[in-house]
């Protein structure tokens, strides 16, 4: 213990002084296991291979406290056309805003709410789930979040459909140089299906840490879409853990499109276990001057006759450093399994930097699985092309990239919210 | 097609691994276990130089300070490094002989039961002319054509003789390409390697014949430690091929051999491995512990490095053909047949480190995994920012033969160069049920089918070796998949 790096003897140090609004005998023992783990082996460092090319020594500046909410301009957190803005929820600094957000009617069968008022009003709803999926092993940034859980959403389906998509917004408020770190569960039961859109952003100067950990559980036939927008401020700092899995028949589809902050690590572990189980992982990164961008997945084939897909692409510029790590696991006589990985990135600069690592690793003989990378600059030959119609060269540039990298966003999000990344990117773009 | 049918031929035999005899020979060995003594009697038997022995004096020292590293995906019981013998020679070579009349008969008997060609007038009979440097456990027995290749200024001899005859290139080249702080099996090499062939080949010159090393581990409980270091001055040209098997012994013995190539201007080295030391038995019981490192440094402007490996045989098989990719224009190559059975381990790749200007490296890597083991593709490709217009290609497939294996692969990809272009592919599966109908139905066997159906799995490497050896190659590919289906 006493080996500890001093910010995460912070965090450790944090236990006693956050005082909890919500306190059960299994929520206390669940955040004393987090804790314990946590205080082991404290933070990963780059001598673990799973965190070989992110090194989270950027933490030093921030204060391992977690601060009280400020007043936020709710003009700031509109993002939706109006049409599709109908379920939501808004998170300042980890904690529910109630007077910011607005859940509106739901289906039978459908709850959407906060942690804490889960915690507050009926704790059996997410003690059954809470703390089930995953272990601390190996996910030292989990254990943390799981040692602090107070607050976050709650999304549970059951033989349900939800025709518009839940809006959650997570804000950070930079000025704190504070951390939080937000819990959220989703359920999806019976042939339910939702849709989950979610934009996290920084306000204001300043650095933070957000690290957020997602339970996923879709189960029979049910169907989740969870696309998530990451708009962190410059100096921002964004972990996040997902951890799902899928029963019969099961889909669980993410998008993540990633394009500020500091350093942001999007780790998504998705586990096959029932025929039939899909996934579709899904992501484009961004990144411009001293960005760290890193995507790491992993996917379980567990047992026979389910299948993945995976596509992430990015466009580095100025000194970005972009991480793929992706590994399919396909389990003994997990016989039947698909599994495709894809990772392209485009190195706009002379500084920026891509390292990847895609892993097979196959244990059972009756299965098709691959990956593939690429990585380079524009192609001369297309740019030729364009700039042989008299388009200009930065405008030729800009299509190209977009065109690239829009391609994942066709494949990963569903036609109705694809406007939504796309305009994103095309700003991006634009502003460089 | 003759390939082919004598694969077939080969599988039919029902032969097990044909090189585990033991030869009866009287040893010279140095006493169990490690320590300095130990290394400044290997040093004092091969009358080194003073610098040498400092050389492992420190390479000893550092070793005691590293960690046997645990990150290749291997299992094998801790490694008793002082229950081994690090110094093994054949007594009768104690002079070395002069000629091939002073070899042990029994010496010779054994490398004709090996199929090795030790006798010259035996290869002059043949289609090409091979020189052979046969190294027995830990010494060098015979070296063949040394005559006909100093003609040309070629040196070929063993590292031993090496480093008395030709100090200065030994010692400037030497530890160059992989430092005596490498890593925990080559720092263990560094410190006590016994021999090893050296090759020079002069300014401008073709090498007027494939250069061949076979080593043989004998001795029961002795480590083989061989240090093989080739040089390509400016403009010259190499093919180089080694071959290795050891007895069938219950013990698992350790194999820890430092290759080092050196490729200077214009320079085009050809390493060829087939690799079948002792693989264990049917219940992984056995075999060689086969870790090795392995690398060429492409120095010069437009030099050239191809790694072709068909690896069949040892226990475990941990080794990374590497090429740092320092000269302009130059290139990089590696081709690999993993083949494991039983209870076997491999986890083996390449690194192509790009340093220099429009430098371009290309992998192809087959693994194929049957009985109860394990096969791992592990490879790094660097592209360094001043590595302006280099470029990768990298193809890994990995075949499954039954149920209890596993193929893993594990690539690393670094780009930190724009211009730099890298492609990476790897696919995983099993044979096709449709090719295995398809041969049935034509009345060849399922074991004759699935032996076809991986040599051209295979092809694509099997193609880069030399001749002479290609035809071995396929044969041992039969002979490994025994007993892995039905």
């Amino acid at each position: 213990m006493s080996n500890l790096s001093p910010i995460s003897q912070a965090f450790v140090d944090q236990q006693g002084a956050v005082a909890f609004s919500a306190s059960a005998p299994w929520l206390d023992q669940l955040r004393k296991a987090g804790l314990e783990s946590f205080s082991a082996d404290g933070l990963p460092t780059p001598k673990l291979e799973d965190w070989k090319y992110t090194n989270l020594n950027v933490l030093e500046k921030i204060d391992a406290g977690q601060r009280g909410d400020a007043a936020i301009d709710s003009t700031q957190l509109t993002w939706l056309p109006t049409e599709l803005a109908t379920h939501k929820l808004v998170f300042v600094n980890g904690r529910f805003q109630s007077e910011l957000s607005a859940i509106g009617d739901l289906p039978k069968g459908v709850k959407v709410l906060a942690l804490s008022e889960a915690l507050a009003s009926e704790p059996g709803l997410v003690e059954e789930h809470l703390g089930q999926i995953g272990g601390f092993e190996k996910a030292p940034v989990l254990a943390l979040n799981t040692a602090f859980i107070e607050d976050g959403y709650v999304v549970m389906v059951d033989k349900a459909e939800l025709a518009t998509p839940i809006e959650i917004v997570f804000v950070s408020q930079a000025k704190n140089e504070a951390a939080h770190h937000p819990r959220n569960l989703i359920v999806a039961k019976n042939n339910a299906r939702v849709t989950i859109l979610e934009r996290h952003i920084g306000i204001g100067e300043g650095g933070y840490l957000a690290n957020s950990a997602f339970e996923v559980l879709v189960e029979d036939g049910a169907h989740v879409q969870h696309y998530r927008l990451l708009e962190d401020s410059a100096d921002g700092i964004n972990l996040s853990s997902v951890k799902a899995k899928l029963g019969k028949d099961a889909t669980y589809d993410s998008f993540v499109l990633s394009m500020s902050g500091q350093l942001s690590r999007n780790e998504i572990h998705v586990s096959c276990e029932a025929g039939g189980a899909h996934t579709n992982l899904n992501g484009v990164y961004v990144g411009r001057g001293d960005q760290h961008i890193d995507n790491t997945t992993l996917i379980d084939h567990v047992v026979p006759n389910t299948s993945s897909k995976e596509t992430y692409k990015g466009a580095l510029d100025g000194k970005s450093r972009g991480v793929f790590q992706g590994a399919i696991i396909v389990a003994d006589g997990a016989d039947g399994t698909d599994g495709r990985m894809s990772n392209k990135t485009l190195l706009l600069s002379d500084d920026a930097e891509i390292d990847a690592k895609p892993q097979l690793e196959i244990y059972a003989d009756d299965v098709q699985c691959a990956h593939g990378f690429t990585a380079g600059e524009l192609d001369e030959n297309s740019l030729f092309y364009l700039r042989s119609r008299g388009i200009p060269e930065a405008i030729a540039r800009s299509m190209l990239v977009e065109g690239f990298l829009d391609e994942v966003v066709e494949e990963g999000v569903a036609e109705d919210y694809q406007d939504i990344f796309k305009t994103r990117i095309a700003d991006w773009m634009n502003s460089g | 097609m003759a390939a082919v049918t004598e694969t077939v031929d080969q599988v039919q035999s029902v032969e097990k691994y044909k090189y585990g005899f033991v030869t009866d020979i009287e040893a010279d060995q140095a006493p169990k276990g490690l320590n300095e003594d130990i290394i400044r009697f290997i040093s004092a038997k091969k009358e080194e130089p003073e610098w040498l022995l400092e050389w492992r004096l420190k390479a000893y020292a550092h070793w005691l300070t590293m960690e046997e590293p645990d990150w290749p995906k291997v299992n094998y019981p801790p490694i008793d490094y002082q229950d081994s013998y690090y110094y093994s020679a054949p007594k009768s070579a104690e002079d070395g002989p002069d000629s091939l009349d002073d070899v042990d008969p029994e010496l010779l008997e054994t490398y004709k039961k090996l199929g090795i060609p030790l006798h010259e007038q035996e290869v002059l009979a043949g289609v090409k002319n091979v020189a052979v440097d046969a190294v027995f456990d830990s010494v060098s027995v015979a070296t063949t054509f040394k005559d006909a290749l100093a003609k040309e200024g070629v040196i070929f001899c063993p590292i031993s003789e090496a480093v008395k005859d030709h100090p200065d290139l030994v010692k400037q080249y030497l530890g160059s390409v992989v430092p005596y702080s490498d890593n925990y099996f080559a720092t263990l090499n560094s410190a006590v390697f016994t021999d090893g062939s050296f090759v020079y080949i002069p300014k401008g010159v073709d090498c007027p014949m494939e250069l061949s090393t076979y080593f043989r581990i004998n001795a029961s409980n002795t480590g083989q430690f061989e240090r093989t270091l080739i040089i390509a001055d400016e403009g010259s040209h190499v093919s180089y091929l080694e071959g290795c098997t050891a007895p069938m012994r219950d013990e698992n013995q350790l194999h820890a051999a430092v290759v080092e190539l050196v490729a200077l201007d214009d320079a085009d080295i050809k390493y060829s491995t087939v690799q079948n030391w002792y693989p264990g038995d049917e219940n992984g019981v056995g075999g060689i512990y086969n870790f090795v490192t392995k690398r060429a440094a492409c120095r010069g402007k437009n030099s050239k490095v191809s790694w072709t490996q068909v690896e069949t045989g040892s226990a475990i098989t941990w080794k990374y053909p590497s090429c740092i990719l320092q000269g302009d224009n130059s290139v990089g190559e590696f081709y690999s047949v993993a083949i494991t059975n039983n209870y076997q381990q491999a986890d083996t790749g390449t690194k192509m480190i790009h340093l220099g200007k429009n430098t371009s490296s290309k992998i192809i890597a087959k693994g194929i995994s049957a009985g109860k083991s394990q096969s791992t593709y592990r490879g790094l490709v660097k592209m360094m920012p001043k590595a302006e217009g280099a470029r990768n290609y990298t193809q890994c497939d990995s075949l499954l033969i039954g149920k209890e294996c596993g193929a893993h692969t594990v690539p690393y990809i670094e780009s930190r160069n724009k211009s730099a272009k890298v492609e990476h592919e790897a696919t995983t599966s099993k044979i096709a049920d449709d090719q295995l109908f398809y041969c049935r139905q034509r009345g060849i066997s399922e074991e004759d089918a699935v032996a076809l159906i991986v040599n051209g799995f295979c092809r694509d490497v099997m193609q880069e070796l030399p001749m002479e050896f290609a035809v071995e190659a396929q044969k041992l590919v039969g002979i490994s998949l025994e007993g892995s289906v039905g």
